[in-house]
């Protein structure tokens, strides 16, 4: 199958989990969702149009941290909006709220990096994607959005942008998985002869799907397997993508 | 860490073994009795016979007694006060609304003609209580024996107080439980009426226990959504996605989350709020987040839990402490035990302690399943502040630190007497402001979550905090009354022990350091940059020789770069200075004061070390040993100006500190007699 695959990077990151209100806590990855919403915003969808078009059975997202990544808190100041004209920034208290921030290891020299990987069951949208990413420069090559990790003031970037030939394998077997991992698809994880600081294993529940009316559906949250490291983690698994350049990745499910 | 699903499952697992549907609401008492007190459970007993409000002793107060009178606490913010059992202190409610919010709450419910809502109706057309006064009494004062007894005594209800006025007596205002105390005519102070329970004394004789009457228990369950829901789907409902179990269901609603407790975990997700609204419309929260009932229930059952459990307190600040099974199932008690051994691990004194009982006890054999989530907050009652969240930390990894930091304080034991994990919270400074409030207690915090999560630390940032911890730390033992950095435990240091105190901060400094090093978490390699001395001096004194040779052994273990080793001498010098002053009835020791702990260049480094030469020359101290550590200076330090110096302006005066740290309790072969007794006078203090 073609795959299509490039980087999404920045500087900071915020990806609000879903539950939590008044601190804004974060994943550590953007959920499928929020994938699928940047997709949507570079093809140039209006808001809460797309979810049937990007739903767990016509498209298919992997996505892998590529380089270290940690959470700090800050307090961020935000202007007080209970309504309509609180925008204009009169209103005489803002809301001191701790927001949790995905940053590099190294701040000051590295960045987030996460390779995403799209199948989409219909050409022309794999087309579109292919010719707005698929060039030669960095930048944000959007149709309708800025790219941003999250929230809107983490401007990021897109990069290598290609296409990739994959095969999808079902067999139960113990492979090196470059993705995050779903959890119901993981048999075991293989942790013999494991480097030191090789793993930093995480799970996350992230919300993978919403019906058309912004909905979630019965299958629209997973459990995802993380490793921080950006490392591949060797793993007995059910099924997965197997790669041209031999990596293996598994679609978020 | 997925905290609604942590919580709930948590609830689901508490809820095992013989535990009623009310449990998760079932409150404990928040009064504090001292070793002496006996408390009694007390009823407010409404005598239909004798036709008064009266106060009995029922028992003494047991654990049992909240279960077996449904005790719910009082209900947060605006909502209805129609719980019926209360504490003496919480007393206002049940002389004042809860009759009338409880009748109201009946009527909403359409209860109020059944059996409890007949016997209230009751009491109040017989002017025992009033069912639709909004404030005020709400049982009427006159029936009250004490007024019987004594027609003409006044009794004024307050907001946290009783007024009572007898004739030709000034009034009095009595707190909830002296008012009790009127009734039970008991004078001694030590029996407590802590827990009050209304009852109905009916004609005939029968007393009825209004807080365990059926209907009640209705009307709690239906106000709380307790109890089973109905999941059989009625013409019209929807159906929703139940973000906990993923189920399709009729009672799918973000509402649930109003009965959550304002301070209790459940409230970081607490989703009726505007902001949670898309379009800011007010409505559409279940887009965001809802429950099922059935979930509601758990996460309720698991917010009771976690508050009893899995709370603690670290670094000054709560914390839940949540431990979390990596894959699979995970059992519930062995969570329990393991947060009651993380605790102790932050406060242990000795990591090797913990350790210890970590091998002996039960959980030693499953540590590598489990991974630990902190939640630091903050709350005023009201709502929930995170403050930080360190999450997915392997107990193994928790277990190698504590190992870790064992094993560096042990290289210093002459030293250094202990390092755990919890006292990183006292080596780094904190501001608190007047209310007390920890100010930057982020940089600890952040600081515990690198190191558990295995993030990158600046090493400038630690030299930093250290120089820090000894400006703030001698500022504060300089003043009369120490009144910031309280988490530095100043206190001890007070009265001439500044010497120890400089010595702890420095030796877990370096017990840190190092640790961050040997977990690979530092920005840059701090130690290992020197090289083992390959002359030995020879100053034709043994003791000299010898002290030298001891120092030099030290830095080599530490392994501390050339740069650094000239700076430990410069503070072996400065030790020296100190010491001669504090004999010299200077107890202050003023050559401190040319430290200057925001930092030094080297420069100024080269002025002290000029500085210190004068006063050794001034205290008639230029002694062979004195000159031994000159001749190390210089070795290490080669004079050079231009070369480029690697070490920070902070780190310049850790190292420096480091010699006067290594000093202290350690003897100078060049003391005086009268030094040597001097020195002996200050007892080294414990670690």
């Amino acid at each position: 199958m073609k795959i299509f695959s490039f980087h999404l990077r920045g500087k900071m990151a915020h990806f609000r989990k879903y539950y939590s209100n008044s601190s804004a806590l974060s994943y550590f990855i953007p959920p499928r969702t929020t994938v699928a919403g940047i997709l949507a915003g570079l093809l140039g969808r209006e808001r809460d149009t797309y979810y049937h078009e990007f739903s767990l059975e016509k498209c298919q997202i992997a996505l892998a941290t590529r380089a270290p990544i940690k959470k700090c808190m800050q307090k961020l100041n935000l202007l007080m909006i209970k309504g309509d004209r609180d925008f204009n920034g009169s209103a005489e208290y803002p809301s001191q709220t701790a927001t949790e921030f995905i940053i590099p290891h190294n701040l000051q020299k590295g960045y987030i990096d996460y390779q995403i990987w799209v199948v989409h069951e219909d050409d022309k949208v794999m087309t579109k994607l292919e010719n707005l990413i698929k060039k030669d420069f960095v930048g944000y090559f959007s149709k309708g959005i800025s790219v941003a990790l999250g929230t809107a003031y983490n401007l990021g970037w897109l990069e290598k942008g290609r296409l990739i030939e994959g095969k999808e394998i079902k067999a139960t077997t113990v492979v090196n998985i470059n993705s995050v991992i779903p959890q119901k698809k993981c048999v075991e994880i293989v942790v013999d002869e494991v480097a030191d600081g090789q793993y930093r294993l995480i799970k996350e529940e992230v919300p993978l799907e919403f019906d058309k009316d912004r909905k979630i559906t019965p299958h629209g949250l997973g459990n995802m397997i993380i490793n921080l490291t950006g490392q591949p983690v060797k793993v007995n698994i059910d099924s997965f993508v197997c790669l041209e350049n031999g990596e293996n990745i598994t679609w978020m499910e | 860490m997925n905290l609604p699903q942590l919580t709930a499952y948590i609830g689901k697992n508490a809820n095992v073994g013989g535990n009623n549907e009310f449990s998760s609401l079932i409150k404990g008492l928040k009064v504090k009795l001292k070793e002496e007190d006996l408390p009694y459970t007390v009823f407010l007993v409404f005598d239909l016979q004798n036709k008064e409000i009266n106060f009995e002793v029922k028992d003494e107060f047991k654990e049992k007694h909240l279960d077996e009178y449904y005790y719910f606490g009082n209900n947060s913010a605006a909502a209805a006060q129609y719980y019926l059992v209360r504490e003496s202190n919480s007393l206002k409610y049940l002389l004042g609304k809860v009759w009338t919010d409880l009748y109201q709450t009946l009527s909403r419910y359409n209860l109020q003609d059944r059996e409890m809502g007949q016997l209230l109706k009751k009491l109040a057309d017989q002017s025992y209580i009033f069912i639709n006064k909004k404030d005020g009494w709400g049982i009427n004062p006159d029936k009250l024996t004490i007024i019987k007894e004594q027609p003409q005594l006044e009794v004024e209800l307050l907001s946290n107080s009783v007024k009572i006025k007898a004739p030709e007596q000034e009034e009095k205002k009595l707190n909830y439980e002296s008012f009790i105390r009127l009734f039970i005519k008991d004078e001694n102070k030590h029996n407590r009426f802590v827990l009050v329970v209304p009852v109905v004394k009916m004609e005939s004789g029968e007393e009825v226990v209004l807080s365990t009457h059926k209907d009640y228990l209705e009307l709690v369950k239906l106000v709380n959504n307790l109890g089973p829901s109905s999941s059989e789907k009625k013409p019209g409902e929807k159906e929703k996605v139940c973000y906990l179990c993923g189920r399709t269901r009729t009672d799918v609603s973000s509402k649930y989350s109003k009965k959550f407790s304002r301070s209790g975990i459940n409230k970081i997700f607490t989703t009726t709020t505007i902001n949670t609204s898309p379009y800011l419309r007010d409505f559409n929260y279940d887009y965001v987040y809802a429950t099922c009932q059935e979930c509601y229930q758990k996460l309720l059952a698991g917010e009771k839990i976690i508050s009893e459990r899995f709370k603690g307190r670290i670094a000054g600040e709560d914390v839940f402490i949540i431990p979390e099974g990596l894959f699979g199932n995970f059992d519930y008690n062995h969570l329990y035990k393991l947060k009651k051994d993380i605790d102790l691990a932050f406060q242990i004194s000795k990591a090797d302690e913990w350790l210890q009982q970590l091998e002996t006890g039960a959980m030693g054999d499953n540590l590598n399943q489990y991974a630990l989530n902190f939640i630091f907050y903050r709350s005023d009652g009201n709502s929930v502040t995170i403050l930080e969240t360190i999450e997915d930390v392997p107990v193994l990894r928790f277990q190698r630190i504590l190992e870790k930091l064992a094993e560096e304080a042990f290289k210093l034991q002459a030293h250094l007497r202990s390092m755990s994990i919890g006292h990183i919270y006292r080596i780094i400074p904190v501001r608190i402001n007047r209310q007390g409030e920890q100010l930057d207690i982020g940089r600890v915090l952040s600081f515990y979550k690198a190191l558990l999560n295995g993030e990158q630390v600046k090493a400038g940032n630690l030299f930093s905090y250290a120089v820090e911890a000894l400006d703030k730390g001698l500022r504060q033992l300089s003043k009369e009354k120490i009144d910031n950095f309280i988490n530095l435990n100043l206190r001890r240091y007070q009265n001439g022990y500044e010497d120890f105190y400089i010595k702890n901060i420095i030796m877990r400094y370096l017990v840190l350091i190092h640790t961050c090093q040997g977990f690979g978490i530092l920005d840059k390699k701090v130690f290992g940059g020197g090289e083992r001395m390959n002359e030995e001096i020879t100053t034709g004194s043994e003791k000299v020789d010898s002290a030298i040779k001891n120092m030099e052994a030290f830095l080599y273990r530490q392994g501390l770069c050339p740069e650094a080793r000239a700076l430990f001498y410069v503070g072996v010098l400065l030790y020296r200075v100190a010491l001669a002053q504090w004999f010299k009835e200077h107890k202050k020791k003023p050559v401190l004061k040319k430290v200057h702990f925001q930092g030094m260049n080297q420069k100024e480094v080269y002025q002290l070390y000029n500085d210190l030469l004068e006063k050794l020359r001034q205290y008639n101290r230029w002694s062979l040993f004195s000159e031994a550590v000159m001749n190390r200076f210089h070795h290490y330090y080669s004079g050079n100006f231009e070369r480029k110096w690697p070490l920070s302006e902070q780190a310049n005066v850790f190292y420096i500190m480091s010699g006067y740290a290594y000093m202290v309790g350690t003897k100078a072969p060049d003391l005086t007699p009268e030094e040597e007794k001097a020195q002996e006078d200050i007892v080294p203090e414990e670690n």
